[in-house]
């Protein structure tokens, strides 16, 4: 597990206009070369290469309503799993906190917690829609990583 | 042989349509609840965008400093969003509130737009001012912008909220016109409906208070309840 630099894998944000709902889409780059696919998202926060995959954490910078996106790219760089965390009026700022090899990131982002991914050596059984609060998925039964923390709610 | 009605029969009767009349100001109380944070929500982004419109025109024009745009366009949008915080229902705050958040500083966000205008070894206090005034140009841009997945869904159920508004009317009328006593039975839907409403929001800030900021569940439960002993409560007055 390692942090990939820029000059080994980037994004770069498309012209709008993007999709229907005019959200920013950024293409992937590999070595400097577009692969060719589209994510949803506009910065790359960090890349991080474990085994011949790719964990990519983008945001979409926006400053007061901020979506950290987190896509898992195979060998092929087509999105083996993904996984979004945002919420209605909320924002955040993502940062890392560490790299645990060999599965392990840590980081900061929202809800006042350290949030942990867990990176899986294969699919895992899961049902939707269980995951911490701010957290979302799209609706399947397995994934390829998990993402654990406690988030706080504002105070009054 | 049929009997004839008894008095359980009666006491059936209109326990069923008490039990009907919840449902309906329930259908009410959904309605009027999504309805209003739907509304709140497409306010929302309507209202930064315009902010950063309004600041980004002013800097243009050169009524303020671009420095002064992108500091303003920072504070305003926390003002905006407070305002609409307490606009929305018990539940739709709840929903806001239910993440503590973490913003960006301003040091942050000249870094981020810095890297993202000029690319990652461009440092900010090393460009020339006109490069500057882009940075904050598009800090004061970037205060516009709201999710707009989030801002489509919520029209969606904004039309959905609406929709259970006209069931719940479409029933009150209904009630109105199959009754032998009309001005009674529209005043008695009038205050059943709208005390049901009231209910539900009481219910949900009650729950709220009882919860705990950031407790959409609880205060959704909370909403529901209040508006079902309201409703009951009303038909069992009246």
């Amino acid at each position: 597990m390692k942090r990939l630099p820029t000059s080994e894998f980037s994004t770069r944000l498309l012209d709008p206009p993007f999709g229907g709902d005019d959200m920013p889409q950024s293409e992937v780059f590999s070595n400097g070369h577009s692969t060719g696919k589209v994510i949803d998202g506009a910065v790359l926060e960090l890349a991080v290469r474990w085994r011949d995959h790719i964990l990519a954490f983008v945001t979409d910078n926006f400053m007061h309503e901020e979506t950290l996106r987190i896509y898992l790219f195979d060998a092929n760089f087509e999105v083996i799993d993904c996984a979004w965390l945002g919420s209605i009026y909320a924002t955040g700022v993502f940062s890392l906190i560490e790299l645990r090899p060999p599965t392990t990131v840590r980081f900061w982002f929202f809800g006042d917690t350290d949030w942990t991914l867990e990176l899986l050596n294969e699919e895992n059984f899961a049902l939707p829609f269980v995951e911490p609060r701010g957290v979302h998925r799209p609706f399947k039964f397995h994934r390829r990583f998990k993402i654990d923390g406690k988030p706080k709610p504002e105070s009054r | 042989m049929p009997t004839s009605p008894t008095i359980t029969d009666a006491k059936d009767r209109d326990t069923f349509h008490q039990v009907m009349k919840a449902l309906e100001t329930q259908i009410a109380n959904v309605g009027a609840h999504v309805t209003v944070d739907a509304t709140t929500r497409l306010a929302y982004s309507r209202e930064i965008k315009a902010m950063a419109k309004k600041l980004e025109n002013d800097a243009l024009a050169g009524r303020i400093s671009w420095t002064d745009a992108s500091k303003q366009a920072q504070e305003a949008r926390n003002l905006i969003m407070e305002i609409f915080r307490r606009q929305s229902t018990p539940v739709g705050r709840a929903m806001a509130q239910q993440l503590k958040i973490t913003g960006y500083s301003m040091n942050e966000l000249v870094a981020r737009h810095t890297i993202t205008l000029f690319g990652e070894s461009a440092v900010f206090k090393n460009l020339p001012s006109s490069r500057k005034n882009l940075v904050y140009a598009s800090i004061v841009r970037s205060a516009g912008h709201s999710n707009q997945k989030v801002s489509t869904a919520m029209a969606r159920v904004s039309y959905a909220g609406r929709g259970l508004i006209v069931i719940s009317i479409a029933i009150s009328a209904y009630t109105v016109a199959t009754s032998t006593d009309k001005l009674s039975t529209a005043g008695k839907e009038l205050v059943s409906v709208g005390t049901g409403i009231g209910g539900g929001v009481a219910g949900g800030a009650l729950a709220g208070l009882a919860c705990g900021p950031g407790a959409p569940i609880c205060v959704t439960v909370g909403a529901f309840v209040g508006g079902t002993l309201a409703a009951f409560g009303i038909s069992f007055i009246w």
